[in-house]
């Protein structure tokens, strides 16, 4: 059940997928004939030949469709590929997505020690003594990587 | 050519170098410990943090965490029947039995010993082959260097993951993104509208840390929980191990010389290396009733093999500028950081950066050895700390050191983005690999390209030498395929087979 489950939701998303790739090479070869033969004989001759794999990819997808995709037993990454872990996945690119936002919003010392903190807590449920010892462990190392490094932060917009 | 050699040593004794090598080595092993994280992600994690360094110490600070991997990965898979990267599958399957019956040390201390010798004639197997392939590597026009740019990414795109078309795909879609920015044969700029962020083309520490370090970490926060349950102590019988390795030295250099060959054809590598070694050493034994229950044998021949192909996987890389692997794909573009041009230039006017590589190859797989074997009670106990508490410092080391590169909004909204693409090139069975290699390829192909036709017209692509190579990469593509397939159904066999007690669905 599981693996059909896997199966069905890979197959779902890899057809928009090459679909996403083929519009992307149809627009970098229509565009790129506007530019001069220096500028526009590699991206032609790259997204044609990739216009075309992209084309083969589909009607192999669609001549295999119903059929379970073999699982490659070399990657690593052959992880649950159920909706839920979909969800699960985005919702910790919405948690990076907070941490740029406050990075850029407060500056990097506070955002870091902030982020590491409610996500150890509101996300993992960590116990205060762990999850404040690591924040404050990140602001100092993020500090000390700044002066050994000379790193630079951003300025921040809310002017802290 | 010996005074660059012993130049290169000299050069690398520098203490900053030295320093670098050594924390190239330490992030190697921290990352080797911890499952689905790996060489590629660590080499990601410290391209920002290159700038303003001298090319020797960048390069030696990429190979000690290329090096390191390989031997570190082995903790995992011996205490915890997890494999630490793609590379050390086939450990598991004598490594965790012998540790299961209380022989971890035993099995830690055969691996470490094998994957340092191996590591060593990968290193000498690099240092022989650059004086015979310089004169060759020299007589090559760029007709040929476009072709074994463009043929050496087919072969990766192809071998990568389980669909040769997905791969190829990848790979061409990495060129078509490695074309945003100024043209390097025209005064013009593509795809960057009126963003002037675009005009220098995407940052490959962007486009690296986007691809392979935020899906990984996405992935093993999803999957949530301690990255393995604990594992059995450790035991004693290191110098038992050290023993069992010296004691079958022929089956040591005989894998390692197999793992520097395999290694060599790019794409090969890490991917079935493991699997192809077990095989080997498992079909070729007079006594093979033991693999699978804990023969050490089985430990030694993939662990030695696994760290010899880093020097089979450096030789296209140095030699022609075509990546072996993924992670060399990295290296090649620390070195266009460094302002290095990759390929048969290295070979003239770089020399002695060449020869510092190969000594980093050597002295990493050394320090990393006596730091797994000197510390492998505090690295083991590193396994059993839960992810969550990792992944929010690597977030932040990430999105800290994307903001370094140009101090732009852009770049974090790239980083995010490629994140995406990433995670959903992973979730959708396309080989992420191919994409960076194409990506960090593409000007150099494209510069290629250029030469050729100005000089030939398409004329170039009946030259003798593009025929050679195009029949040669046909060929191995072909040969490389078939093996790939057979190694695959063989460890599919040997996994059922040999494993009642380990758990494949349990693996990350």
């Amino acid at each position: 059940m599981r693996a059909r489950l896997i199966g069905i939701f890979t197959r779902h998303l890899q057809t928009p997928f090459v679909l996403l790739v083929l519009a992307g090479l149809v627009a970098v070869l229509t565009i790129s004939q506007s530019f001069s033969l220096g500028a526009r004989l590699f991206p032609t001759v790259v997204a044609g030949l990739g216009i075309l794999l992209a084309l083969l990819e589909l009607g192999r997808q669609w001549l295999r469709r119903g059929a379970r995709e073999a699982s490659d037993y070399t990657d690593l990454g052959d992880d649950d590929d159920s909706p839920l872990f979909f969800a699960k996945g985005l919702l910790f690119f919405a948690w990076m997505l907070g941490f740029v936002a406050l990075f850029l919003g407060i500056g990097a010392l506070p955002a870091a020690g902030l982020f590491v903190l409610a996500l150890l807590k509101l996300q993992f449920r960590s116990p205060w003594l762990p999850s404040l010892g690591l924040a404050v462990g990140i602001v100092i190392l993020l500090w000390g990587l700044g002066k050994v490094l000379q790193l630079r932060w951003p300025t921040p917009m809310l002017g802290f | 050519m010996l005074d660059a050699f012993v130049n290169a040593f000299w050069i690398l004794l520098d203490p900053f170098r030295l320093l670098m090598l050594f924390s190239g080595v330490a992030i190697g092993i921290a990352v080797g410990i911890l499952p689905g994280l790996g060489g590629l992600m660590g080499m990601a994690l410290v391209l920002p943090f290159l700038f303003g360094m001298d090319a020797y110490a960048g390069v030696a600070l990429l190979i000690g965490i290329a090096a390191a991997v390989p031997s570190a990965d082995t903790f995992p898979s011996v205490l915890m029947g997890i494999p630490g990267s793609s590379g050390s599958q086939a450990t598991i399957m004598d490594g965790y039995p012998m540790a299961r019956r209380g022989e971890a040390a035993r099995a830690l201390g055969a691996a470490f010993t094998a994957s340092l010798i191996g590591g060593l004639i990968g290193a000498l197997a690099l240092s022989a082959v650059v004086p015979f392939a310089r004169p060759l590597i020299l007589a090559f026009g760029s007709p040929e260097l476009f072709m074994l740019t463009l043929l050496g990414l087919s072969i990766i795109g192809v071998l990568s993951g389980n669909r040769p078309l997905k791969g190829m795909l990848a790979a061409v879609a990495g060129l078509a993104i490695g074309t945003v920015g100024g043209a390097p044969v025209a005064a013009e700029y593509r795809f960057a509208g009126d963003f002037l962020y675009l005009y220098d083309g995407l940052s490959l520490v962007i486009v690296a840390l986007g691809l392979f370090a935020l899906p990984e970490i996405v992935d093993l926060l999803a999957r949530g929980g301690a990255i393995a349950e604990r594992a059995r102590g450790l035991g004693h019988g290191w110098m038992d191990g050290v023993r069992d390795t010296l004691r079958h030295k022929w089956l040591v250099i005989r894998h390692s010389v197999i793992g520097v060959v395999i290694g060599a054809i790019p794409g090969m590598g890490s991917s079935i290396i493991d699997w192809v070694n077990y095989g080997i050493v498992a079909q070729t034994s007079k006594d093979r009733s033991r693999f699978g229950k804990g023969d050490v044998r089985g430990v030694i021949a993939p662990e030695s093999a696994n760290n010899a192909k880093e020097g089979g996987v450096l030789m296209p890389t140095l030699l022609f500028g075509v990546p072996g692997s993924s992670a060399m794909a990295m290296l090649l573009g620390a070195l266009m950081i460094f302002g290095v041009q990759p390929g048969p230039q290295m070979l003239t006017r770089d020399l002695d950066l060449v020869f510092v590589i190969i000594w980093s190859l050597a002295l990493a797989n050394v320090f990393g050895t006596f730091i797994c074997l000197l510390l492998s009670r505090p690295i083991a106990r590193l396994t059993f700390v839960p992810f969550h508490y990792i992944a929010p410092v690597i977030i932040v080391i990430v999105i800290v050191g994307a903001w370094q590169e140009t101090r732009h909004w852009a770049d974090l909204a790239f980083l995010l983005g490629f994140g995406l693409l990433g995670w959903l090139m992973k979730r959708s069975g396309m080989p992420r690999p191919p994409l960076l290699i194409g990506f960090i390829l593409s000007g150099l192909a494209e510069r290629y390209l250029w030469m050729s036709y100005n000089l030939y017209d398409w004329e170039w692509l009946t030259r003798p030498g593009v025929l050679t190579i195009g029949a040669l990469a046909v060929a191995l593509i072909v040969a490389s395929v078939r093996l790939k397939r057979n190694t695959s159904q063989r460890a599919e066999a040997i996994q059922a087979a040999e494993s009642p007690g380990i758990d494949k669905e349990s693996r990350p």
